[in-house]
């Protein structure tokens, strides 16, 4: 047999195959945090071109040219997009393959119900938060990424406008922060469970890793929900851009 | 004092089973679980009803016979206790206890509260061993062995293979075990030259069983009468990538 379809049959290599995803998500949703916090950064003065931009346009179109000339531009961000939709195939699929799995192991389940002694209530939820953040990035993606959905005020290359404008409508706001906190379920248990996995683990100094789980969920999703809090909040200016360009700022100086 | 038991009755393997209420009257606090229902079993057997058939041996929690699931809990409410070392002074008069047989596709029930644990067997049959010539036992000291090494191998050692991992585990997986007994072998020097082998197979005869998949809960370390730590399974995992790292196993 093919040593990768022995090590993908067993509920182990599946759970290591989640593991790495797992990993790899993390790397994703922490960069993407950070970048976002651009949005707090106000405008930035264009050296040689001697115009303001928004440092989150900045950013977003430095994601395009990073690592010119030896890559093409938008090619990091593609290669990128490749390996986040493998890492998702190969994690939602071993997700419900060991989902039936464990489905079948019990067939005749308590009369009287286990009572849980030890497990969180992030573990037990991990299958429903799942499913709802894959319905999110879905939302997502056709939201700020191909400006399908709430399509009236997206304008391309604009990110800090796309950005303030799709957060303004209330209830947009809503749904993107009941998802990060869906976000933080799933990392509470999934951070330290992805370092069990893949055995990352000393009897010493566990308790590392929990605060580990604990520390990076909270930096990530209130660095996440900060945004449309501080745009509801009035703390994150309305944009202004040049009637003539999708990326210069009005403004003369920052903010 | 009084309790009332609401105890699961099965005639026998693959036929419905129902729960049917005893009073067991007279309960004594300094009496084990067991001993209790040797009581209720004493009155059954004075009325003519057949007894309720348990799982039992030494008594004094090393053989991993006993094990009962007591009010949703593998072994009853006491942490690191086995069901025969449990005893009726966690209890109060008046309380509605209610037992069942561990529930997992590997454990058939039998009868009653006793299940088929074979499966167990056949996962250490797949490589719970070291191969090794028999004869006169070799000196003791020929293999250094470093202390905390052979206390964590000692650690894993004390699995009874009662299988209250198991019976705990939302999944019905039997990582703790397995995990327990690849890792009291593979952490000590008799057990390298076999590790990868070990990993592997007894991994796979745990899933040719059918058990779960472990997500990680941490429900078998709480109900685990020896109060086998998870850290084991970390391990096992860390053993299993090296086994296909190193590609050094059939």
């Amino acid at each position: 047999m093919n040593w990768f379809v022995r090590f993908y049959k067993s509920s182990l290599g599946k759970k290591i195959i989640m593991a790495v995803s797992g990993v790899i998500f993390f790397g994703f949703v922490f960069l993407h945090m950070y970048g976002n916090l651009k949005m707090f950064m106000g405008t930035e003065l264009v050296e040689g071109l001697g115009v303001y931009k928004y440092k989150m346009d900045i950013y977003a179109e430095h994601l395009r040219t990073f690592g010119e000339p030896i890559l093409t531009y938008g090619m990091l961000l593609w290669i990128l997009r490749f390996v986040l939709v493998l890492a998702l195939v190969l994690h939602v699929t071993s997700a419900v393959q060991l989902w039936l799995m464990n489905n079948k192991a019990r067939p005749q389940n308590y009369a009287n119900a286990l009572k849980s002694q030890v497990t969180t209530f992030f573990a037990r939820t991990m299958y429903y938060t799942g499913p709802l953040l894959f319905l999110y990035i879905v939302y997502h993606i056709l939201h700020f990424t191909t400006g399908d959905i709430h399509s009236s005020t997206h304008i391309e290359g604009q990110v800090y406008g796309n950005v303030y404008n799709a957060f303004q409508t209330w209830w947009i706001a809503l749904i993107y922060i009941v998802a990060m906190i869906f976000l933080g379920f799933h990392l509470q248990h999934g951070l330290w469970s992805m370092l069990q996995t893949l055995g990352i683990n000393n009897p010493k100094r566990n308790l590392w890793r929990k605060r580990f789980a604990t520390a990076f969920t909270l930096i990530i999703v209130l660095g996440f929900i900060a945004v449309p809090i501080g745009i509801q909040a009035g703390i994150i200016p309305e944009p202004h851009y040049q009637p003539n360009s999708t990326v210069i700022a009005y403004h003369e100086t920052g903010r | 004092m009084n309790v009332t038991l609401k105890v699961w009755r099965q005639k026998g393997p693959n036929q419905p089973g129902g729960f049917v209420e005893y009073k067991a009257e007279g309960i004594i606090g300094d009496m084990s679980f067991l001993e209790m229902l040797d009581t209720v079993n004493e009155g059954l057997v004075a009325k003519g009803e057949p007894p309720i058939a348990f799982d039992n041996d030494c008594r004094e929690g090393i053989c991993g016979m006993c094990g009962l699931v007591i009010n949703g809990v593998p072994h009853g409410p006491s942490k690191g206790t086995t069901t025969c070392e449990l005893y009726m002074r966690h209890f109060h008069d008046g309380d509605t206890i209610v037992i069942e047989p561990w529930r997992s596709v590997a454990f058939p029930v039998m009868k009653d509260l006793i299940v088929d644990r074979s499966a167990f067997d056949r996962i250490v049959q797949a490589g719970g061993y070291i191969s090794c010539k028999t004869g006169s036992a070799i000196e003791a000291n020929t293999i250094p062995v470093p202390k905390p090494i052979a206390d964590r191998s000692m650690d894993a050692a004390t699995c009874i293979g009662c299988g209250a991992c198991v019976a705990a585990c939302p999944n019905g997986s039997a990582m703790l075990f397995t995990s327990a007994k690849i890792g009291h072998l593979n952490l000590l020097p008799q057990g390298k030259p076999e590790r990868f082998n070990r990993a592997v197979h007894m991994i796979e005869a745990m899933e040719a069983e059918k058990f779960g998949g472990c997500t990680n809960h941490g429900e078998c370390e709480a109900a685990c009468p020896k109060s086998i730590s998870i850290d084991f399974i970390a391990f096992v995992n860390r053993e299993y990538m090296g086994a296909y790292w190193t590609a050094d196993f059939e």
